[in-house]
C-alpha cells in the first residue's frame, strides 16, 4: 500500500517524445509540458522563456524558466507499465538497448541508453528498483528528461531483480553499473566527472551503494525511498508485509534469515547501504535523500537514518517518525528542490553534501525535484 | 632580477625621466593634484571601473624632486580599501589584501618586497617606476569547506608613477598611470592565521584581428553599462567568450549596471580545490561582484535575486549566488557570497 499525494492524477501513458513528432507535434508537446525548445549549442539565449514567475521590481520584463516537466507526471506512481516495456522505450524515449559486458566476470548485462547532446555532457544514471530490471518504465520520464535537457542516460540491468547472491547489493550490481557507464563515456561522450545516479527502493539502495563503492565514479547520488538496511528492512518486512517477496528475496541473498544467522546478518550488511555511509560521506558526495512519510514498503525511519549517517553530528534527525520532526523553513524547503506541483514536503534538512526530504506520499520516486537537484549539483560543479 | 640595488633604480628612472619630459599620456589623465595626490577614486578614468564606492585615504608620498636633478617617482597615492561587511572569513581577504599591497606599493627608490611567493608580481611593475595598488574587489574564487585554502581573484588599479624630472622652476609629473590588473592569491591558513602561498599573474590572451569580432562582443566592450577589468576586456578582444555570456551581459545591462570580476583570465582553471576545469576556462562564464554599484556581498541593499532571476530567464545553466533561490540550475555556498556566478555548461 502507499499514500498518494492528494490531487494526484492516475498512472497515465506519456506522450511520445517530441522527436517523434512532426514540427506541429513538438510545439504542441513542448507547450503542453510548458516549455521551450533547447536552445542550439551556440545560440545566444533568445530572451525570455514561457512558464514560471516574474521578477521582481526593478528587473526587466522576463519570465523565469520552470523546470520542464511531462504532463501529469509527478512521481512513479503516474507511470503506467505495459505490456512491451521495450516498445514503450522505443516509443517515447531515445534510449536503445546495447550489452555490456561485466568486467568483474564476464556476465553480459542489457542496458538501456543514450550519450549526451555532445560530447562533455552529463549523464543520467537510472538504477532500477528491487523487483524490476533495465526496462522498467518508471526511468521514462528521466530519459524523457535527459534527453531535454542534453544529458546522456544509462539505465543498466545490474543482474536483474533482487532475487539472489549475485545481485541484491552484491559488489557485482555496483560493477555492472560502472561498466555502463563506461559504456556511455567511452562510446558516447559522456563527462565521466559528471555522472548523477538516482533510483527508487532498490534502486535507491544501488545509488547509495555505487556512491560508497565508486566514490570516483559518481558526482551525485539522489536516492529515494532507499532500502538502507537489508537487516532490518528484512524484520520489518517479515511483519510489515509478510506476503511480499522481500524476505525470501533475501533470504536467498544473504543465505540466510539475518535476524537469526550471523554469517546471514554479516551477508546482509555488507550489501547493505549503511555499511558503506561512512565512505560516501568521506568522499563528500552530495545526496539526496528523499522519502514518503506514508511509505509502507520501506519505512521513512529508513531514509531518515541515512541522513543521520551522512549529516554532520549536530544536524542528526534521531528520529523514527515524522511526527517528531519539525515543520522545514523555506531555505530548507528550497534545498529539497520540491515545488507546488510536487508532493508537500513535511520535513527537510541539509547538513553538509546531503539533504533528506521527507514528503507527503508513499512508496514512490519523485521525478523532478531529484532532477533539478543534481543539475544544481552539476551546475555548481563548473563554477 | 628585478629590484636590485637603488643605484640601478635611479638609472632606471633617469632613463624614463627622459622619455617622461618629452611626451605626455596617451590617455591624458589629469596631473596629481597637490602632495601628489592622484585621481584615485575616480570611476570614469580607471579601466577597471574602480570600487563603487572609493574612499579616499591620505596620500603617500615620496621623497620630494631635487630642484634641476632628476628624482625617483613618487609613490602615487591610492585609496584605501576597507573590506565590506558580510564577507565570508574576512581574514583570509585582509592576508591577500594586505600581501598585494606590500608587494605593489613600491618606491623605485628602494627594493621592491615582492619576494617568495609574492615574486610574480614583480613583473607588473615597471623598472624605474613607483607603484601603489588601488583595490576595486577582492573575490573568492574559492574557498574549501574547512576554510584551510582558498583563492582570491584580486581587481585593482596598479597606479604607475614613472620618473618624474624636477627643475628648479618646479617639478613636472605626469599622473600616475592605471592599469588594470587581476591577480589570483592563494592562501591557506595554519593555526587561523592566513597567508598568502602563491600568486598566479594571469597572461592575458592576445586581440582576435581587427574586424573579426562578433558585433554584440564590440557591443559589450564599448558600453559603460558593463564595467569591465583589464582582463575580462582582453579575453572579450580575443574573442574568446561564449556569445551567451556576451549577449546576457548585454541584456542584463539594460537594467542594471554590471561589475564584472572575472571571465576567463585570472580565475582559476580548474573549480578551486578539484580537477574539474571550470567554465570560466572555456569562456563560458562570468562572475560579477557589484550590481548598480552596489556589492553582492551587501546583500540585503543589491538586487542580486532580480538579477539572478532574470539572468536563468535568459539561459544561463549555471547561477552561483548569495542564496539558492531554487530556480533551475541556481546554487550557493560559501563562495558565492560575494559575487554572482552566471555560466552557459555544457549541456
Amino acid at each position: 500500500m502507499t499514500t498518494r499525494a492528494p490531487g494526484r492524477g492516475r498512472a497515465a501513458r506519456l506522450l511520445p517524445r517530441p522527436s517523434a513528432l512532426s514540427a506541429g507535434g513538438i510545439a504542441l508537446a513542448l507547450l503542453l509540458a510548458g516549455c521551450s525548445a533547447p536552445a542550439a549549442e551556440d545560440a545566444p539565449p533568445a530572451g525570455a522563456r514561457s512558464g514560471g514567475a516574474e521578477t521582481g521590481a526593478g528587473g526587466p520584463d522576463v519570465e523565469v524558466s520552470a523546470p520542464e516537466r511531462l504532463p501529469g507526471v509527478v512521481s512513479s506512481d503516474d507511470v503506467a507499465t505495459t505490456d512491451d516495456p521495450l516498445a514503450a522505450w522505443a516509443e517515447q524515449t531515445a534510449a536503445e538497448p546495447a550489452q555490456v559486458t561485466s568486467t568483474a566476470d564476464g556476465a553480459v548485462q542489457d542496458v538501456l541508453w543514450f550519450p549526451p547532446a555532445e560530447p562533455g555532457g552529463p549523464l543520467l544514471v537510472h538504477v532500477h528498483s528491487w523487483s524490476d530490471d533495465y526496462t522498467q518504465e518508471v526511468g521514462i520520464p528521466l530519459a524523457r528528461w535527459a534527453e531535454q535537457e542534453g544529458w546522456g542516460f544509462v539505465q543498466p540491468d545490474f543482474r536483474g531483480d533482487n532475487a539472489g547472491p549475485d545481485s541484491t547489493g552484491s559488489e557485482l550490481t555496483s560493477q555492472d553499473v560502472v561498466d555502463a557507464i563506461d559504456l556511455a563515456v567511452a562510446e558516447g561522450g559522456a563527462d565521466p566527472e559528471r555522472v548523477y545516479v538516482t533510483g527508487y527502493s532498490g534502486g535507491g539502495m544501488a545509488s547509495l551503494l555505487l556512491a560508497g563503492r565508486h566514490p570516483d565514479r559518481v558526482a551525485a547520488a539522489a536516492a529515494q525511498v532507499p532500502v538502507y538496511d537489508l537487516v532490518s528492512w528484512y524484520a520489518y518486512s517479515r511483519e510489515a508485509q509478510p506476503e511480499a517477496r522481500y524476505t525470501a528475496d533475501i533470504e536467498a541473498a544473504c543465505g540466510g534469515d539475518p535476524t537469526a544467522d550471523p554469517a546471514a546478518a554479516q551477508e546482509c550488511t555488507s550489501r547493505s547501504p549503511a555499511s558503506v555511509a561512512a565512505a560516501v560521506r568521506d568522499a563528500g558526495i552530495p545526496v539526496l535523500v528523499t522519502h514518503g512519510a506514508g511509505d509502507e514498503v520501506v519505512p521513512v525511519a529508513d531514509g531518515l537514518r541515512a541522513f543521520d549517517d551522512l549529516a554532520d553530528e549536530a544536524d542528526r534527525v534521531g528520529a523514527t517518525a515524522v511526527g517528531e520532526l519539525p515543520a522545514p523553513t523555506g531555505d530548507e524547503l528550497t534545498a529539497t528542490r520540491f515545488t507546488d506541483e510536487d508532493p508537500p514536503v513535511l520535513f527537510a534538512r541539509s547538513s553538509g553534501d546531503v539533504t533528506v526530504a521527507v514528503f507527503d506520499g508513499g512508496h514512490e520516486l519523485v521525478y523532478y525535484p531529484a532532477l533539478d537537484w543534481l543539475a544544481r549539483v552539476d551546475a555548481a560543479s563548473r563554477a | 632580477m628585478s629590484g636590485g640595488p637603488s643605484r640601478r633604480a635611479a638609472l632606471a628612472a633617469l632613463a624614463a625621466a627622459a622619455t617622461a619630459a618629452c611626451s605626455s599620456r596617451p590617455d591624458g589623465a589629469s596631473p596629481p593634484g597637490a602632495g601628489g595626490a592622484s585621481s584615485a577614486g575616480s570611476a570614469g578614468s580607471s579601466p577597471s571601473g574602480t570600487s563603487p564606492a572609493p574612499t579616499p585615504s591620505s596620500s603617500t608620498t615620496g621623497p620630494e624632486p631635487s630642484p634641476a636633478v632628476p628624482a625617483f617617482p613618487a609613490v602615487p597615492a591610492a585609496a584605501a580599501y576597507a573590506l565590506l561587511p558580510g564577507e565570508v572569513e574576512p581574514a583570509c581577504k585582509q592576508a591577500a589584501l594586505d600581501a598585494a599591497s606590500a608587494a605593489l606599493t613600491v618606491d623605485a627608490a628602494a627594493p621592491s618586497a615582492a619576494s617568495g611567493p609574492l615574486e610574480p608580481l614583480r613583473a607588473l611593475v615597471p623598472t624605474g617606476s613607483s607603484t601603489a595598488l588601488e583595490v576595486v574587489y577582492p573575490q573568492y574564487g574559492g574557498l574549501d569547506a574547512p576554510r584551510r585554502t582558498a583563492s582570491v581573484m584580486l581587481v585593482a588599479d596598479l597606479l604607475v608613477a614613472g620618473a618624474t624630472a624636477g627643475t628648479a622652476a618646479g617639478a613636472t609629473a605626469a599622473a600616475p598611470e592605471r592599469r588594470s590588473t587581476t591577480v589570483d592569491l592563494r592562501l591557506t591558513s595554519e593555526g587561523g592565521r592566513w597567508s598568502v602561498t602563491q600568486v598566479l599573474v594571469p597572461e592575458l590572451p592576445a586581440a582576435a584581428p581587427a574586424g573579426q569580432l562578433p558585433e554584440q562582443t564590440r557591443q559589450l566592450l564599448a558600453t559603460d553599462r558593463v564595467v569591465l577589468p583589464g582582463s575580462a576586456r582582453a579575453d572579450l578582444l580575443a574573442g574568446s567568450v561564449h556569445p551567451a555570456v556576451v549577449s546576457t551581459l548585454l541584456e542584463l545591462s539594460q537594467t542594471w549596471r554590471l561589475h564584472v570580476q572575472v571571465l576567463t583570465s585570472g580565475h582559476p582553471v580548474n573549480v578551486f580545490a578539484t580537477d574539474r576545469v571550470s567554465n570560466h576556462t572555456r569562456g563560458r562564464a562570468v562572475d560579477l561582484w557589484a550590481l548598480d554599484g552596489v556589492p553582492v556581498v551587501e546583500q540585503d541593499r543589491s538586487p542580486w535575486r532580480e538579477v539572478v532571476e532574470a539572468a536563468t530567464a535568459l539561459g544561463a545553466s549555471e547561477v552561483g549566488g548569495p542564496q539558492d533561490l531554487g530556480g533551475r540550475g541556481q546554487f550557493t555556498d560559501q563562495v558565492h557570497q560575494d559575487h554572482l556566478h552566471l555560466g552557459f555548461g555544457r549541456a
